[in-house]
């Protein structure tokens, strides 16, 4: 390959290095009103009045709409609409919209907000989900407080315990995660030209986005544009809609641009966050180290709105059992609404806190069977053709094992005696306060949509006569390195150089439907639907030679018996075709995308470093071993691996997203941490464990959930190697480590 | 004409099956499709004809599979 898989430069970076790359928060346009949101005060409250008299008379202000200007369904959620676009009866959460203020600066605007007055009628926040599950509680909406559950039987869970020599049972908390993007929601919206009313924003799915915005105002999808190529980070949080549908109301009522940028506090009580989940595993294995059971209970709360709390606890359930054949199985899980926020999609999706659960039991049967961690989990692993934990075939190649063995060869676990060791530049007074551990963690993501969903890209690839090319998906670059790994697809297939490939990605006037920048599926998806469609060009183009085939290389079709330059195939400037790839699925349907046929794996092993005297804990080095098929794009590859490890630490060590009563506590990274330059380790080793896998493009897959899962767990193992102690709960901070060891002294 | 349709999610209770097959007469399109497979025409029920994002006016071909869903999401 003379392209995919090389550390390329990404084709975005001097774009976004000088500052001429234009996000959402920079856009400008002449006469564009700001818009703030009025929003809730209460997490739980009839809404009485609203009285917009005072916000109307503020210099400055143009229009204030309520939920009765909202001309379509005052309703938005990607899978069930149950947000109001604007309350008007009832807030469900403590950043419900009540109002939106156009004005002509945004100090106005602000000041407006503040002037709405609405009168409500406090009710008491529903914050416990099991309290929300029990009959006679409140009802948040009109089919009661479970928002979905699932429940799953495999083999004969009494038997498989009977059958287990170690046994444990553990009650684990996760906590509500914000995104921590680094671009707030943000866009702007306007009439175009072409009377189209435009919306240019950050989300995840623009053709859903132009649905949800078309679906509240009436309209049809053909008089809404949407468009968000180039995205602030986004991790699952800008999946759902943000500000899209605001941005369209204001603009659609005054007939002029509006604006708007979510402070950070703003962004953090509105957005969707990670669901926190309480998880009682109970997980059994044989004398001999076999795995015998699993069995788990979790409540997850999905807060005020639906969102994807289903989907999500689909995924909880999938892999509550992780990458192992486990005989016996039994799943019940339910999917809650309280007054807390509201959850949606975020890296893992489900994964992320099961992930935590079930790679500490595997920790705590391996110790109490005595056997080395990893060879524990590589004797359990699953391969293909063995059934998943729920109970279905993995029918594609399965690189969990490669990903273990890999581990055990590398240089944190092989010499993992000497890396507990102090080093021996602290001082001896120091050292004697500090312990170290190193801790593993093995897992698998599903990828793509899951089955029961039509997961599909298109992709349009326009070849010019002298053998540029210029590829167009509706996926976003959020900041992973996707339109890098697409060029470099299209530019290996077509034999051309990388920089004679342009990438146009996300607009519903120009890019296709390529599917939602999720679920790890876009280089695979994308990247499919990339070759697919040059597969095309390339018959086409023969069919013109008069020849049966002909391969593109370099500007020229190459068939068998000559080379024809582009310039004598096509007519006008260019050719373009259009192609359509479908992710494939299981034929099994047990729920919304439940189960995937497509996984990545992997396996992390970190040493921490604990202080007992501070409790202060220090991941020294991290090696993340990672197959996500074929890497395409190196750099992009080690990139995401890096930021999935520091976003692991901050899960594991730092954040939570504090809520009092339903009211948000934490609104600013002063008060939300987030891991620094300082809280990751220099130590970092991204190992790519590429089982190519045959149905990817160039055998490729993805790895963008799966180099964030298993860190957290992984650290938590380390931190039980180093000081003893199993924390149940996270973020483990310095305190909880202090009272585990005080208790221990005790 | 005769059609095959299937449909996910939520809108297989509109439709009352996951899959049916449907006659059109020649000429139909895919806004004619919507209302013979029992579906109300809202802008987010989506359509992909033979695999592909199709419009309400694509003109359909006989044996030609659509598929009706919902834009949700997953994981």
């Amino acid at each position: 390959m003379k392209i995919v898989g090389k550390r390329v430069e990404r084709i975005d970076a001097e774009a976004k290095a000088t500052g001429r790359m234009i996000y959402p928060s920079d856009r400008r346009l002449d006469g564009m009103l700001w818009v703030e949101v009025v929003r809730s005060a209460h997490p739980h409250a009839r809404i009485l009045s609203i009285d917009t008299r005072q916000a109307e008379a503020v210099d400055g202000v143009v229009r204030v709409l309520t939920a009765r200007d909202v001309p379509g369904e005052n309703a938005f959620g990607i899978q069930i609409q149950d947000m109001p676009v604007l309350c008007f009866d009832r807030v469900r959460y403590e950043g419900d919209a009540i109002a939106l203020i156009g004005a002509e600066n945004r100090q106005a605007a602000r000041e407006a907000a503040a002037l709405v007055q609405v009168e409500y009628e406090v009710l008491e926040p529903l914050t416990d989900p099991d309290e929300a599950m029990r009959p006679g509680a409140v009802a948040l909406h009109p089919d009661g407080n479970i928002l979905h559950e699932g429940h799953f039987n495999k083999g004969d869970i009494a038997e498989g315990f009977a059958r287990s020599s170690v046994i444990f049972e553990n009650t684990y908390e996760v906590p509500m995660m914000d995104h921590a993007y680094l671009e707030t929601e943000a866009g702007i919206s306007y009439y175009g030209e072409d009377g189209t009313l435009t919306v240019e924003s950050c989300g995840q799915y623009i053709y859903r986005d132009q649905t949800q915005i078309a679906r509240a105002l009436g309209l049809s999808l053909g008089e809404v544009r949407v468009t968000a190529p180039y995205v602030g980070g986004a991790f699952g949080g800008k999946d759902e809609i943000t500000v899209q549908i605001y941005l369209a109301l204001m603009t659609y009522h005054t007939r002029r641009p509006a604006k708007m940028v979510a402070t950070r506090e703003e962004s953090i009580i509105s957005h969707t966050k990670r669901h926190p989940a309480r998880m009682r595993f109970k997980t059994g294995a044989s004398k001999s180290g076999k795995l015998m059971a699993v069995e788990a209970y979790i409540v997850s709360d999905t807060g005020a709105y639906a969102s994807l709390g289903g989907p999500v606890l689909n995924l909880m359930m999938e892999h509550a059992a992780g990458p192992y054949l486990v005989p016996n199985v039994k799943v019940d899980a339910y999917a809650v609404y309280t007054n807390n926020g509201f959850s949606g999609a975020f890296r893992g999706f489900g994964c992320t806190q099961v992930c935590v659960a079930i790679e500490s039991q595997m920790d705590l049967m391996a110790r109490a069977l005595k056997r080395d961690r990893l060879a524990f989990r590589q004797d359990n692993i699953l391969h293909q053709g063995d059934m998943a934990g729920l109970d279905y075939e993995m029918k594609l190649v399965v690189g969990a094992e490669d990903t273990i063995r890999a581990a055990r060869k590398g240089k944190l676990w092989r010499k993992r005696k000497s890396n507990r060791k102090i080093p021996s530049r602290v001082s001896p007074s120091v050292a004697r306060h500090r312990k170290r551990g190193i801790g593993v963690a093995s897992q698998m993501q599903g990828l793509g949509l899951g089955v029961g969903i039509p997961d599909y890209a298109e992709v349009e690839v326009e070849l010019t006569r002298d053998g540029k090319a210029i590829a167009k998906a509706s996926t976003n670059e959020i900041g992973q390195g996707a339109y890098t790994a697409y060029a470099q697809m299209t530019a290996e297939r077509l034999g051309i150089d990388l920089e004679q490939v342009e990438i146009i990605g996300a607009d519903t006037g120009v890019t296709p439907d390529s599917g939602t920048t999720t679920a790890s599926r876009t280089t695979y998806a994308v990247g499919n639907a990339i070759l697919m469609t040059v597969d095309k060009l390339e018959k086409r183009l023969a069919e013109r030679a008069g020849e049966k085939t002909g391969r593109l290389r370099g500007g020229v079709l190459c068939c068998p018996s000559r080379q024809v330059p582009l310039g004598e195939l096509i007519d006008g400037p260019s050719i373009t075709v259009r192609a359509t790839f479908h992710i494939p699925v299981q034929d099994r349907e047990m729920g919304d995308g439940l189960p995937h046929l497509l996984y990545s794996y992997g396996t992390h092993v970190v040493l921490v470093e604990v202080d007992t005297l501070t409790g202060e804990i220090s991941v020294e080095a991290i090696e993340a071993y990672l197959d996500g098929g074929r890497v395409i794009f190196r750099t992009g590859f080690e990139g995401q691996s890096e930021g999935g490890i520091a976003q692991g630490i901050g899960y594991a060590l730092f954040e939570e997203v504090l809520l009092n009563e339903g009211h948000f506590e934490n609104t600013n990274f002063n008060t939300y941490i987030i891991p620094s330059s300082m809280d990751v380790p220099v130590k970092i080793k991204t190992v790519p464990v590429q089982v190519k896998e045959a149905s990817g493009p160039y055998g490729a897959k993805g790895i963008s959930e799966t180099c964030m899962v298993g860190v957290t767990p992984a650290i938590l193992n380390a931190l039980q190697d180093a000081i003893g102690v199993r924390f149940l709960r996270i973020p483990v901070r310095a305190e909880d480590v202090l009272d585990a060891l005080e208790v221990d002294e005790k | 004409m005769r059609i095959k349709v299937r449909v996910f999610g939520n809108l297989r209770e509109m439709a009352g099956a996951a899959e049916m097959e449907i006659d059109l007469p020649d000429g139909a399109a895919v806004v004619d499709a919507i209302g013979a497979s029992g579906l109300e025409d809202r802008v987010d029920v989506w359509v992909l004809v033979d695999g592909s994002r199709a419009g309400r006016g694509e003109l359909l071909r006989d044996g030609a599979e659509i598929v009706f869903f919902q834009p949700v999401g997953g994981g």
